[in-house]
């Protein structure tokens, strides 16, 4: 390429960074500056530790505006993917920490599951009841209840992780989230870690899967912006990869088995990493040892309907969300929501598509890290129940994938497709 | 080599007017429209007919172990301010709102009122005395705060 051409590229790329910052900065701050619905938690106010310390650096953030602002930041978005070549790993390196770091000094944005995941916690630890046996928001005088949007569903979230909320307790309502929060932007720069360690493994240039993942608007502003404990999740299923990828299959199909303790969805990944192994059927044993252990704390934590959890996903195919691509298809195909037959169409090539990749990768174990992240494309292509924050499942997986074109691609599309889903009806 | 030196020159140049340039949409993006009014009378009356109908399905919720988000089938609320909004930041506006709300299946009316303390954000915080203080939560098997004596919310 002429040096000219590629300052030019340079120049577009460090402008779309520019602007991913621009826009970040444009919520986060709006966000803060005065309740809106952006921030579904202020029901029980909008104190300090909730609203951050930027409230005053921004101004009036209609919800018209945050859905101007994700468009122009998928933009951005896209433009740094198109340029990321041209860029310094460094520069990459440094807006994905730049954009995490101010993400997090914002409120809890638009959601308000993290008090969900206290609320739990607390129900466990202070007040005696089983989170796995009672519906969120049941104890009234409790103070997260205010914060708390949801009220009548028991636990979803593998033992693993409910632990872990326990052991936010003894911090008070603001102390557990705002350490909830810290320990969320931890995980998601460790993802970002994971995905360029497990890129040079693999022998490529780590600069698209970073951008792919650590720039990706809904990413930043869903998963991240709302302290979702998928990247939790995450971050301990690409640990297990990244083990997989430096020969350690046991100890990588071992977490695999941990991420399904903080989160069922984790249990797509486990069989291809599993098959992706050398010695599979140690690698299986591996699996199923650290299973064992879960079920064993949490069956000693929780009782038996601690293993509800594992349900989450046929849960979820019951659930029915507007934005879900099934719901979208509805728009040109002329039904409303999800159709039970439309779930039922979806269900089967689900379930066709991943039984047809765990057939490829038992014949091809290289292609392991391809048909996870083909089968985590599908699983969100066929769900009746869509969440903007679930992109951190695919995301990671696409970046590393052998189709190098094709599975950033259809991350990128449906990173852009579960914002536009979410806004345009804003605009 | 012209072409080379060239565009290291352009390369040059454009990081400062990178910086430039971005510090200056920070600006721009940081200079949304900014509110001194906390509140205005509409915006407080559904704020504070939403936080009472939630606080109501609380208290329902803490006295049965049911949730009925829905209990509550209307609640008017008709607020007006005790006196003009203070200068200080730090001090909180007093209004003062009236609730009269609907059970579902029930025809007469509950009448409270409120005395409300707005914030400098438009938070606000309300309490009543039209309710008792404590009741039986019954999930805990103990009496705790009545949601309904104390309301603070945001619209």
């Amino acid at each position: 390429m002429a040096p000219a051409g590629q300052v030019a590229r340079r120049v577009v790329g460090v402008a779309s960074l520019g602007g991913l910052a621009v826009c970040a900065w444009a919520i986060v701050t709006g966000a803060a500056y005065r309740p809106t619905p952006l921030v579904p938690a202020r029901t029980g106010g909008f104190p300090l530790w909730l609203r951050g310390p930027l409230g005053d650096l921004g101004g009036y953030l209609p919800y018209e505006d945050f859905a101007l602002w994700m468009v122009a930041m998928c933009g951005a978005w896209l433009v740094a993917l198109l340029t990321v070549p041209a860029l310094r790993a460094r520069w990459v390196v440094g807006a994905a920490v730049g954009l995490h770091l101010l993400i997090a000094l914002g409120p809890p944005l638009v959601s308000a599951d993290v008090f969900g995941y206290l609320d739990w916690g607390r129900m466990g630890a202070l007040h005696g009841l089983n989170p796995y046996d009672t519906d969120s928001g049941t104890v009234v005088s409790d103070p997260t209840y205010p914060f708390v949007r949801w009220d009548d569903f028991s636990s979803p979230y593998g033992p693993l992780f409910t632990l872990f909320t326990y052991a936010l307790v003894p911090l008070g309502v603001a102390g557990g989230y705002l350490t909830f929060k810290a320990a969320v932007v931890a995980a998601s720069l460790a993802c970002c870690w994971l995905i360029a360690a497990c890129a040079r493994e693999l022998g490529r240039d780590p600069r698209l899967g970073l951008a792919l993942y650590g720039l990706n608007p809904a990413v930043l502003v869903y998963a991240l912006g709302g302290a979702h404990n998928d990247v939790l999740m995450m971050a301990v299923a690409l640990t297990g990869v990244w083990l997989v990828l430096r020969g350690r299959a046991r100890a990588g199909a071992a977490a695999g088995s941990l991420a399904v303790a903080v989160k069922a969805s984790a249990g797509l990944l486990v069989p291809f990493l599993v098959l992706g192994a050398a010695d599979r059927r140690r690698t299986i044993l591996s699996a199923a040892a650290a299973a064992a252990g879960v079920v064993l704390v949490a069956v000693a934590f929780f009782g038996s309907h601690a293993l509800d959890f594992v349900n989450v996903l046929r849960t979820q195919q019951g659930l029915d969300s507007g934005t879900s691509v099934i719901a979208q298809l509805g728009a040109v195909l002329g039904w409303s929501g999800n159709p039970r037959g439309a779930r039922v169409v979806a269900s089967v090539a689900f379930l066709a598509v991943l039984a047809a990749l765990l057939w490829r990768t038992w014949r091809d174990r290289d292609a392991w890290l391809d048909s996870a992240a083909w089968a985590t494309a599908a699983l969100l292509a066929c769900t009746s129940w869509l969440l903007a924050w679930y992109v951190v499942w695919l995301v990671p997986l696409a970046a590393l994938g052998r189709a190098r074109r094709a599975l950033p691609a259809v991350a990128a599309a449906f990173s852009v497709f579960v914002v536009l889903t979410r806004v345009v009806p804003f605009l | 080599m012209r072409g080379t030196s060239t565009a290291r020159r352009a390369a040059l140049a454009v990081r400062p007017a990178c910086v430039v340039l971005l510090v200056a949409a920070l600006g721009l993006a940081g200079c949304g429209e900014r509110y001194d009014i906390r509140t205005g009378r509409a915006t407080l009356e559904r704020a504070m007919s939403r936080a009472f109908k939630r606080n109501y399905a609380a208290q329902h919720r803490m006295r049965t172990g049911r949730a009925d988000r829905l209990v509550i089938r209307h609640a008017d609320v008709r607020c007006s301010p005790r006196s003009r909004q203070p200068a200080d930041e730090a001090r909180a506006w007093p209004w003062r709102c009236r609730v009269r709300w609907y059970v579902r299946g029930r025809p007469e009316p509950g009448l409270a009122t409120y005395g409300v303390q707005v914030g400098a954000r438009g938070c606000f915080h309300a309490r009543s005395g039209a309710f008792p203080d404590r009741i039986h939560e019954r999930v805990l098997d103990r009496e705790g705060p009545n949601p309904l004596v104390y309301i603070r919310s945001c619209p």
